[in-house]
Formats: structure tokens, sequence, C-alpha cells
């Protein structure tokens, strides 16, 4: 069952870089690489629960914060040409 | 009868057909706000539930309830509108016809963010303290 999750979560890290290639705008870049770093979160925790392992998990968060971090910080930068404010 | 094994097995396939299904929205659907509704709801869902599975999974085996997916899961429902929030403001600042129209059917010219929406609304407040014959801006 475990197996076929990752397989499922596999197929839509697939369909988020389709869209991150040919998004039109940038903003649909941004949106595809936001939701491929949260495919890639779960695909990590299903990892862990696979080799039942828990280093994986710390990786998983690590990467929430870090892409938190990158996604509003585009965002801030595409609507006001700056980061910080 | 499910022993935890069937429940977290579940639980993972579920997650993950959720997280399909916001892919499938960020390919398929055809206007950039639905694309991100589409994205952040299906996919907060689904790492939930993966989240809840990968809970279970190790508080099962090791005994004891694990917290670390708890964790995982308030910083990740707190942050996910969060950024989704300041990606629909950039994208109506860029594309101001992506927004809805405002009311009196004039075409949208300030910023649609916070000083955009001030500046509208003592526009309003002075038009309609001025009585100038048309004295509502709403009819």
């Amino acid at each position: 069952m475990i197996a076929i999750a990752m397989f499922i979560t596999g197929a839509a890290m697939v369909l988020a870089a389709l869209r991150l290639l040919r998004g039109p705008t940038i903003e649909d870049r941004v949106l595809a690489l936001d939701t491929l770093y949260v495919d890639a979160l779960a695909l990590l925790v299903l990892m862990g629960i696979a080799l039942e392992s828990r280093v994986y998990f710390e990786t998983a968060l690590v990467m929430a914060v870090l892409g938190f971090v990158a996604t509003v910080a585009v965002a801030a930068y595409l609507r006001r040409g700056r980061i910080m404010p | 009868m499910t022993s935890p094994t069937d429940l977290v097995g579940l639980l993972a396939v579920l997650g993950a057909v959720f997280v399909l299904l916001g892919s499938l929205g960020i390919v398929k659907l055809s206007s950039y706000l639905l694309r991100l509704h589409a994205a952040t709801k299906a996919s907060t869902l689904g790492v939930g539930a993966i989240l809840l599975a990968s809970a279970l999974h190790f508080s099962a085996r090791e005994g004891g309830a694990s917290l670390i997916e708890v964790l995982a899961a308030i910083l990740l429902f707190a942050t996910v509108p969060v950024s989704a929030q300041m990606l629909a403001r950039a994208a109506l600042h860029m594309h101001p016809h992506l927004g809805p129209p405002p009311p009196d059917g004039k075409s949208r010219q300030t910023e649609p963010g916070d000083d955009g929406e001030r500046s509208q609304a003592m526009g309003t407040r002075r038009r309609s303290a001025g009585s100038e014959g048309q004295s509502t801006p709403y009819p």
C-alpha cells in the first residue's frame, strides 16, 4: 500500500513539473514549484514509513520551512519589486 | 477487522490520491486563481492524511505517541494558506484583470493591495460627502 501511495505521489510530481515547464506566466511556475515541494515532502514522509526510519522526517520538516520562506520571498518580490519592506 | 497496518496504508493511499488531485487541478484548470485554489486545498488535505498515517505507524511501532508529525502538520497548515495568499496578491498585482470588477463598473486603476483599497474607500467617502448630484456610488 505504501508503494502504491509513493507511485501516486510521483505521478503528482510529474504533473506539477509539467505545469512548471509549460506555465504561461511566472506565477504559474512559482505555484508549480510550491506544489512540487509539498509533494516532495509527502514523498519523503512515505519513504520514511517504507524504510522504517525517522531520519527522513526531519529532512521533510526543514524542507517545509525552506519552501515556505522561498515562496513568500518570490511572491513579495513579484508584488513589490523588492523582498524586504 | 482493521489492524493499524491496514489503516496506515489506507490513509497513505487516500492522501496520495488527494495530492494527485491537486496536481491534476494545476495542469487542467483554466484560470490562475482556480489553479491556486485546487493546489492549496487538495495538497493540504493530502499531506495531512499522509502525516496522520506516519504518526499512526510510528506510534504503533514504538508504543507511545509520536508527536513530531503533529508539529509538521501544524507548521504546514499554518504556512500553506499564507503563501497562497501572497501568491494571489502577487498575481492580482501583475494581472489586475484576474480579479472581480469594481462595483461602479469602471476599470480598476489602483493596485488591489492594502493601499489601493484604502484609497478607494477614501475616494468613495469623499464622493458621498461631496453631494454633487449623484450621492450614491452604488446604484
